[in-house]
């Protein structure tokens, strides 16, 4: 594979995008956090404890959307053979991982105000749980195998067939916690209730995307050191070819 | 029971805090990683690249 | 098909030879029953109900030990390049190991069924329906299994990764298959267990046509 003259690909110009994204979408957070927590007003029946709302929901959206992206970035990279998307779905899935874990932290915190216990197999955030879990595993999967092609052919494989069973998993954990108990879920959302929501779920977007844009880079960059290795350091190296050679 | 009985949450302003906090922080921590980590392949591009060139190779 | 039979062979026949290592899987799984008998505690009213979640629990820990061991040829003898440069498709050798894994799963599951009853006080009024949802759910976890152990018998901490990737994406069978477990051995008055026999179907399908397709690309250099 006459890969590393495209590995160069990513770590050309436009880095300042991915630096630009993060900012945005930090301020955005900030400004959506802000108006979530001290200029809305306090909910009919769960008070003030609602407002975790405000980053959990836009977080679990952006999860489902990252993974969804990692998706395909693993199919492209199959069809395509092309490094970049290597890159791209490492970062994916890493940024992935985060988020979900984040959700699920932040789902545990909802839960004991409002159902009274840590963890309520609620099937979205189990799910959740299921594709924290089985991303980072793909994550390990990476760290273990040396040889990049391979390591590339084998995560791509494990993203689509963990991607393609979250929606067995979240129908299978739904029908065996609805045994159990009837769910509530946050559903029709009334007006003042939905800028600081869509401001937080634009942050958080704006932030994965800078951030995946930023982390494929260094994908790119490590990539390119391990198909093409550097030199050696020139301490040893005989004077003969050098002077020559830089004629 | 010395709280009157009003059929809304009360208070959770703790969980609420907990919920922004740990959520600020880790999303801070992973930027300012993936921030670290960008700089430091970077920088050792730029060595790499700096040596190739003196080695005469660029 | 002729290949697929041939490398069906060639897996049985390797199984069969190392069959003192099924008996070693088999003693670990009713061992890891036993244990978690002491986890609960010795009392019959509270195992009684939670033997099925055991019995699937002893069999997925046990699978590790023999997807992983159905590679040890692929592994010691480098088996693996040349069974690629024979003429069969990477789909009839997937297909090969992917029936010899269920097949030993199967058997050791059905293997296990005895010891629940004894530890447990299990009943069991529906024994071959039981078997049959043995058999899906060890095909739940076969077909993915053997692609994970393609992959993780060639990695660094191979013991670690191959739980570690099979555990979540297998959820759906061990909900599944312990519900429809459960319905069989403690009585099913509202028909429930056709629903997650269906769920196990659809997993088991799902896996195995999209495993077969990836195994190419998994073995291939």
């Amino acid at each position: 594979m006459d890969a590393h003259q495209k590995a160069g690909f990513l770590d050309e110009g436009k880095s300042g995008r991915g630096f630009v994204f993060v900012g945005i979408g930090v301020t955005l957070l900030l400004v959506g956090s802000y108006i979530g927590l001290f200029k809305a007003p306090a909910e009919t029946f769960m008070g003030e404890v609602y407002r975790i709302l405000y980053v959990h929901v836009p977080t679990a959206w952006n999860t489902m959307l990252v993974f969804t992206w990692a998706f395909a970035c693993a199919l492209t990279f199959l069809i395509k053979g092309s490094w970049k998307w290597d890159s791209r779905h490492e970062a994916a899935v890493e940024v992935g991982v985060v988020l979900a874990g984040l959700v699920c932290i932040q789902g545990s915190i909802w839960a004991k105000p409002t159902w009274g216990v840590w963890w309520d197999w609620d099937p979205r955030l189990t799910t959740t749980a299921v594709m924290f879990f089985g991303f980072a595993g793909i994550l390990a999967l990476r760290k273990f195998v040396d040889d990049p092609h391979k390591r590339a052919v084998w995560s791509a494989v494990a993203t689509i067939i963990t991607y393609v069973d979250v929606p067995i998993v979240y129908f299978s954990v739904r029908w065996w916690n609805s045994l159990h108990q009837i769910q509530s879920s946050p559903n029709t959302v009334s007006a003042p209730f939905l800028i600081p929501l869509r401001t937080n779920a634009f942050g958080v977007l704006f932030l994965w995307i800078g951030l995946t844009m930023l982390r494929s880079r260094v994908a790119a960059m490590r990539l390119k050191s391990e198909l093409a290795p550097p030199l050696p350091e020139p301490a040893a190296a005989p004077a003969s070819y050098a002077p020559e050679a830089a004629r | 029971m010395n709280l009157p009985v009003t059929g809304v949450v009360q208070g959770g302003w703790e969980f609420v805090t907990a919920a922004y906090v740990i959520t600020a922080v880790i999303m801070l921590s992973y930027v300012v990683s993936v921030f670290a980590r960008y700089r430091a392949e970077k920088a050792r591009r730029n060595r790499e690249s700096g040596r190739q060139v003196s080695e005469g190779l660029r | 098909m002729r290949h697929l039979m041939a490398a069906l062979y060639k897996e049985a026949l390797l199984q069969w030879r190392g069959r003192a290592q099924l008996i070693a899987v088999l003693v670990f799984g009713a061992t890891a029953l036993l244990l978690f008998s002491f986890a609960v505690g010795p009392n019959s009213e509270l195992l009684r109900p939670i033997a099925p979640g055991f019995l699937w629990l002893a069999l997925l820990l046990s699978s590790t030990l023999t997807l992983a061991e159905s590679y040890q040829a692929e592994m010691e003898h480098k088996a693996l390049e040349g069974q690629l440069l024979l003429p069969a498709s990477h789909g009839a050798l997937y297909l090969g190991k992917a029936l010899a894994n269920w097949l030993q799963l199967v058997v050791l599951g059905t293997a296990l069924i005895p010891i629940m009853v004894v530890l447990y006080d299990a009943a069991l009024p529906r024994p071959l329906a039981l078997i049959g949802v043995i058999a899906l759910g060890s095909a739940g976890l076969s077909a993915p299994g053997t692609l994970y152990a393609a992959m993780t018998h060639q990695a660094r901490s191979r013991q670690t990764l191959l739980p570690l990737l099979l555990f979540p994406l297998v959820v759906p069978v061990l909900i599944a298959a312990v519900k429809a477990t459960s319905l069989l051995m403690l009585g099913d008055p509202m028909g429930q267990v056709r629903a997650w026999v269906v769920l196990l179907i659809g997993f088991d399908a799902i896996h195995w046509s999209l495993c077969g397709l990836l195994f190419g690309r998994v073995v291939e250099d």
